[in-house]
């Protein structure tokens, strides 16, 4: 594999007269090591960001065995990603919510490049070789800058790329653990044979590169710095990294992957399920309680619809002519067939004469105290009213007699003080009147009584 | 009287009807504004992902998957709520008509479960087409421009 850059320059939208990188070509094979060196600044990580793909060069070309990158589409491209580069960042570069070895074989499980069994065993493998296998199943927020710096390497190589880039991986790192990381990236560049460019600012670091260059103001020269090639055995075993540490068994376990993921719906799920169970058990407990209130009301309504409706007999007594077209209406309530008590709010009662097809009120008003109030009723119970009935044109039902319809509301109670069991009982008396202005010897020439024609005859209830 | 109540029943029916999808344009424009900002503060994270080779489809699958995962457990809540909410209504409103013998009487049971289901089926919905402009716009972004960004 050869990746070739040819002339490439990069230059920022913003200012379109700067170029960050400039003219830049650089070849890189397999089993390569080069360094750049540069000031911050100088173009460096744009460099690397072109050579990995990850940013469009304004001109030149970036070439994978002759093809221009850039001229694929975006899909093919993202596989040239995956299968070909590695990439470790300046930056802690973890995804927070997985675990090192999680985060190891993301490349790996994005990129469709082996089966998942296959990645994890391969992530384990190289979560040992970094010399963190006791650390395989640890969250980024728990692991220090070296050992994040280490799994970010791990990750790196995990589609086994031919080419892994290095933007100044060891930037935010102590001395040591700086010395570390570039020990580990070479004996790994060593044994896994991938082209590797590391980006340093760092004179010492690149050094060890077989090819050193150096960046400035977006440039790039070749650099003849003497090489360093027998210091990294200086320290025998460096601290932190017990380089080929067997993977302990539990990484050859089988992979359960999104465990954490069923792990919490199922955690969810038992809890929703007994909430659930508690709510309808409740509601159920509600229901049947509420049922038993309903039908007791019901019986209750029920009874004292009998009482209202059954055990109260009411009617018209007698109507009596008071002369000029005034009477005297009186009415009865009568309780029959039972013992108990039964209260009765005074009727309200009205009058109505049937003209044409519609039914004219007519003044009525109360004779006595008795028809107000509260009235327990016993035996007989009597309301005499007056009222006036000088009506023109009233409908005849019977000839020469008026139809008469009165109106009484009433509240029916068992007890005095009613306490929510009260009926709302409606009479409706029906009688013919006998109007008074109009002859005896008139009525009599269409209808025929025994005697003198009645001042009102009762009808049955309509 | 009856018919008055009833139309007047119905004219509150349409009128909840237009508010609730009032509320539901309401709630796509604030779920697409969500999202936007979710996926925003992850631009470095998508950036990695794309570094590492993921697909520009696969990174908007992740996205429009999580907001619909998110909107439609969303609905579910909402359905727990609302199946509360009910309950609750059932057993003191209703209850009080009951006891004026009017009886509250639930809708049948297979109107509540198509409910139930579309419920849920919208609420997913909505996520897919709230957060499909924010996840279709960090698609064609470079990956070294969203890692440069300050992600958090």
């Amino acid at each position: 594999m050869t990746l070739s850059a040819q002339v490439l320059t990069k230059r920022y939208g913003d200012a379109p007269g700067y170029a960050a990188v400039r003219g830049v070509s650089l070849e890189l094979n397999r089993g390569e090591f080069i360094s750049i060196v540069g000031r911050s600044g100088s173009g460096k990580s744009t460099l690397m960001a072109m050579l990995g793909a990850l940013t469009k060069p304004t001109e030149g070309k970036l070439l994978l065995d002759g093809t221009d990158v850039w001229t694929l589409p975006e899909s093919e491209r993202a596989t040239f990603r995956s299968r070909h580069v590695g990439f470790i960042f300046q930056f802690p570069s973890l995804l927070s919510n997985l675990t090192a070895v999680d985060n190891v074989a993301v490349p790996a499980l994005l990129g469709r490049t082996m089966e998942a069994e296959e990645a994890y065993a391969r992530a384990h493998d190289l979560i040992a070789r970094v010399g963190l296998a006791d650390r395989a199943d640890a969250y980024p927020g728990t692991m220090s800058g070296g050992e994040q710096r280490r799994v970010a390497v791990a990750r790196a190589l995990i589609n086994a790329p031919p080419l892994l880039l290095a933007d100044e991986p060891t930037s935010d790192l102590d001395e040591d653990t700086e010395t570390d990381i570039i020990d580990l990236l070479e004996r790994l560049q060593r044994t896994e044979s991938f082209g590797f460019v590391l980006v340093t600012h760092d004179l010492k670091l690149a050094k060890r590169a077989r090819r050193s260059y150096e960046m400035r103001q977006g440039t790039l020269a070749a650099t003849d710095l003497p090489q360093v090639v027998a210091e990294p055995q200086r320290r025998v075993t460096p601290t932190g990294i017990r380089p080929e540490q067997p993977a302990p068994a539990a990484a050859r376990a089988p992979i359960r992957l999104g465990a954490n993921l069923w792990g919490g719906v199922k955690t969810f799920l038992i809890a929703a399920a007994v909430i659930f169970a508690a709510v309808l058990a409740a509601d159920v407990g509600v229901e049947k309680y509420q049922a038993m209130r309903v039908r007791e009301r019901a019986a209750r309504v029920a009874a004292l619809q009998h009482l209202a409706l059954n055990r109260l007999r009411g009617d018209v007594q007698s109507v009596a002519d008071l002369g000029d077209g005034r009477y005297e209406l009186t009415t009865y309530l009568e309780s029959v067939g039972g013992e108990e008590p039964i209260y009765v709010m005074a009727p309200d009662m009205r009058a109505y004469v049937q003209v044409g097809t519609v039914w004219q009120e007519v003044p009525l008003t109360p004779a006595d105290d008795g028809a107000t109030g509260v009235a327990k009723i016993e035996r007989k119970q009597t309301y005499r009213y007056r009222f006036d009935a000088r009506v023109r044109d009233f409908a005849q039902l019977l000839p020469n007699y008026m139809h008469v319809r009165f109106s009484g509301t009433m509240l029916v109670s068992p007890s005095s003080r009613p306490n929510g069991d009260v009926f709302e009982r409606k009479d409706n008396y029906y009688v013919y009147l006998k109007p008074f202005d109009v002859a005896d010897e008139v009525v009599l020439r269409r209808m025929r009584f025994s005697g003198k024609p009645p001042v009102w005859i009762p009808m049955p209830p309509h | 009287m009856l018919t008055s109540s009833r139309q007047a029943l119905s004219t509150l029916l349409i009128g909840m009807a237009a508010f609730t999808a009032f509320q539901l344009i309401a709630l796509l424009i604030l779920v697409s504004l969500l999202f936007s900002a979710i996926v925003q503060e992850r631009y470095r994270e998508v950036g990695l992902l794309r570094a590492m080779g993921a697909q520009p489809n696969q990174v908007m699958t992740i996205i429009l998957a999580e907001a619909a995962v998110i909107t439609a457990l969303g609905g579910l809540a909402g359905l727990g709520f609302g199946a509360a909410v009910l309950l609750t209504f059932a057993r003191s409103l209703g209850f009080y008509f009951a006891l004026l013998g009017v009886p509250f009487s639930w809708p049948p049971a297979a109107v509540l479960q198509i409910g139930a289901v579309l419920a849920i089926v919208f609420s997913a919905v909505l996520g897919l087409v709230g957060a499909f402009l924010p996840a279709w716009r960090v698609r064609r972004i470079a990956p070294y421009a969203l890692i440069q960004t300050e992600g958090r």
